[in-house]
């Protein structure tokens, strides 16, 4: 926890590390709950970001190897980042797989598949997915 | 606030749900259970004002609740959401079909 490293031009101020299990919520809200964010809608926005990043990579994600590092800081431009990086097999798997592009409804599943990617895409500026030799990392910029 | 708490109250003009706390794939089966019951059989408010974050799984189930009050001929309002609430609402792009009210007298 706690401390500040520069990588790709983000200053991260807080992070954590998670085992990346659904028993976590609680521990990820509180997580995200202390986020020095520069304001309520800001607090807001990362919110709701990082509960539904959080809760796809339980499960679409887990078990992850050696466990989700996230961390929250600014980029070289001051805009709030919050990263995600973790290694598993099983979610690079799960991005080929066909998925819905737009929200639609899931006759089988009898729900709505594809709304927590349109919520973070709308939430945010940019989200990046990146693939490197020490895992995968979403990086989230607001 | 870790759990979700729901209390429901009835009354002669619909159901009122009271849902306190976040709604989350983990805390959202209740959710799912106590509001697809009442969209299909009363004209429903949720009271959203003290829910502390919104989740994709918790959208889908107020859009298909929502669909479901339409099918059966009832209604499914949106009681002062919290900023939370209304900002997970609108970054979907479906906010239009979202009933959201600012007193319960708007419904019933």
């Amino acid at each position: 926890m706690g401390g500040q490293a520069r990588r790709s031009g983000a200053a991260y101020l807080t992070g954590a590390i998670f085992i990346g299990a659904r028993a976590e919520f609680p521990d990820f809200e509180r997580f995200v709950d202390g986020l020095p964010c520069p304001d309520e809608p800001s607090r807001a926005r990362s919110r709701l970001v990082g509960l539904e990043l959080f809760d796809n990579l339980v499960s679409h994600a887990s078990p992850l190897r050696g466990g989700m590092r996230v961390r929250f800081g600014s980029d070289a431009e001051g805009r709030m980042t919050l990263l995600f990086a973790f290694r598993s097999r099983r979610f690079r798997a799960w991005l080929r797989a066909p998925g819905p592009v737009l929200p639609s409804w899931s006759p089988g599943e009898k729900r709505w598949r594809g709304l927590g990617l349109i919520m973070v895409r709308n939430l945010s500026s940019r989200v990046e997915h990146r693939i490197g030799p020490s895992g995968d990392r979403i990086v989230v910029t607001f | 606030m870790d759990q979700l708490n729901i209390s429901e109250k009835v009354t002669d003009r619909g159901a009122i749900l009271v849902v306190e706390g976040p709604v989350n794939s983990y805390t959202f089966t209740e959710f799912q259970t106590k509001v697809y019951a009442w969209s299909k059989k009363a004209d429903l408010v949720l009271d959203m004002s003290a829910v502390t974050s919104l989740s994709s799984a918790g959208l889908g189930v107020l859009m298909a609740a929502i669909d479901d009050a339409n099918d059966a001929g009832r209604k499914l309002w949106i009681l002062k959401p919290s900023e939370i609430v209304r900002m997970a609402i609108e970054s979907t792009g479906f906010a239009d079909s979202f009933a959201m009210i600012g007193a319960l007298r708007e419904a019933f």
